[in-house]
């Protein structure tokens, strides 16, 4: 049969369940047949940058079973992977420039500083929020807590760890933070340090419920979560994340979600580029 | 910008090629450390260097090393892209002047991430 480049990028029945037991064998994710479409789509990408010809030819790179290269390219391909250091950069660099020189004045007398990550999923967030904390300077002899929560337990379990594969390492993390901040156990795994490890704590918690016990924030990192829910359930999200958010304090969101339309309370605010939100109480303290 | 991939692996490469030209990148090739130098000193338009560490002739260490304490690319990152994956060999290489690191197994965009972070 002539090979037309329509054929070429079609996995065979047989290679589509091999790809489904390889993956699931790597990553403990099952990838169903019926997800072909999925899986063949971005198995292409595999192809071009690998140069291999054919999904045929991508197969047989894995059964040999000594290609980690190529096994660690189709294993990045068919994984959604949402989840790095520094995510989406610009709330952060606001962090590190602006806002956390502004809470060290405001909360001078105090001298605690507590920041909610909302969705903390395996911890990425809350440790990238600890290390600006703690390259800043600012809060040493400080009361520094960074409360995560998740819905999921096993995600929870690994921020709760703070240990991560080569892979989850190497996603967004600057390598002066790397070696800074981590230990290697062994080739494929670092751990977070304690000076980092001990600013944080983790709870789970279902962002619909109560979150009165969590306590009072200074900041809420909510970032893309509201994007999953309809609008009475973001309404609902907010109105908890209002209860537990100082009158001053900032909440920020991912790119694409805003609080305009669903939740008059909170008014957006641009600190570096990045857009927060703010009660109207505190706008002026933000706002030079 | 234009990136040199200096790799004694022809599949290495050609993967740092393709996915590196996909973004627009120039890419520019060298085998090991001796050819490297050549093209660093022929080329002063390089903007940033990926750069294995075990090669034949001369390894990336020894290149790294030679490009700054000579100082003959000042204004070129370099990004260590290796299996050598212990910390004291990323420390190592961060005291000798490298400017990130990345571990062998790669992914596309870990290479583009820490490409645009170093070129700025």
């Amino acid at each position: 049969m002539l090979e037309t480049k329509e054929n070429t990028t079609k996995l065979s029945t047989e290679d589509l369940r091999f790809v489904s037991e390889f993956f699931y064998k790597k990553t403990g994710i099952q990838l169903g047949e019926e997800k072909r479409y999925l899986i063949e789509s971005r198995l292409k990408t595999v192809l071009r940058i690998a140069n291999l010809n054919t999904m045929d030819e991508l197969c047989q790179e894995l059964r040999k079973g000594f290609n980690v290269q190529v096994e660690t390219l189709v294993i990045d391909a068919l994984t959604t992977n949402e989840t790095s250091w520094f995510r989406d950069g610009k709330p952060f660099v606001a962090l590190e420039k602006t806002i956390l020189k502004k809470m060290a004045e405001l909360k001078a007398t105090t001298r605690t500083l507590n920041i909610w990550s909302a969705a903390s999923s395996t911890g990425q967030e809350i440790y990238t929020i600890a290390m600006i904390i703690q390259e800043t300077g600012l809060f040493n002899g400080w009361n520094v807590k960074i409360t995560g929560t998740d819905i999921s337990q096993s995600a929870l379990q690994q921020a709760k760890e703070g240990v991560y594969s080569q892979l989850e390492i190497s996603r967004g993390m600057p390598v002066k933070l790397l070696i800074k901040y981590f230990d290697q156990v062994d080739d494929n795994t670092w751990r977070v340090k304690p000076v980092i490890k001990n600013m944080a704590r983790f709870s789970a918690h279902n962002l619909k419920s109560d979150a009165t016990y969590l306590g009072k924030f200074d900041m809420v990192f909510c970032r893309n979560v509201l994007i999953y829910f309809d609008l009475q359930s973001k309404q609902q999200i907010l109105g908890h994340i209002r209860k537990v958010l100082h009158p001053s304090g900032l909440l920020c969101l991912g790119g694409s979600e805003t609080t305009y339309g669903v939740d008059d309370y909170f008014q957006p605010i641009f600190i570096d580029n990045a857009a927060f939100y703010v009660s109207e109480e505190g706008k002026s303290l933000w706002i030079k | 910008m234009k990136v040199l991939t200096v790799d004694d692996s022809l599949t290495v490469r050609t993967m740092v090629r393709n996915i590196l030209e996909e973004e627009g990148i120039k890419v520019v090739e060298a085998e090991n450390g001796q050819e490297a130098l050549d093209v660093v000193t022929s080329q002063q338009d390089i903007n940033v260097i990926l750069l294995d560490w075990e090669m034949p002739i001369m390894d990336g260490f020894t290149f790294l090393t030679e490009v700054r304490t000579k100082n003959l690319a000042p204004s070129t990152k370099i990004v260590m892209l290796t299996t050598l994956n212990k910390m004291s060999n990323i420390l190592k290489a961060i005291e000798a002047g490298a400017d990130e690191y990345i571990m062998k197994p790669f992914t596309p965009d870990v290479v583009l991430e820490k490409i645009h972070a170093v070129a700025g």
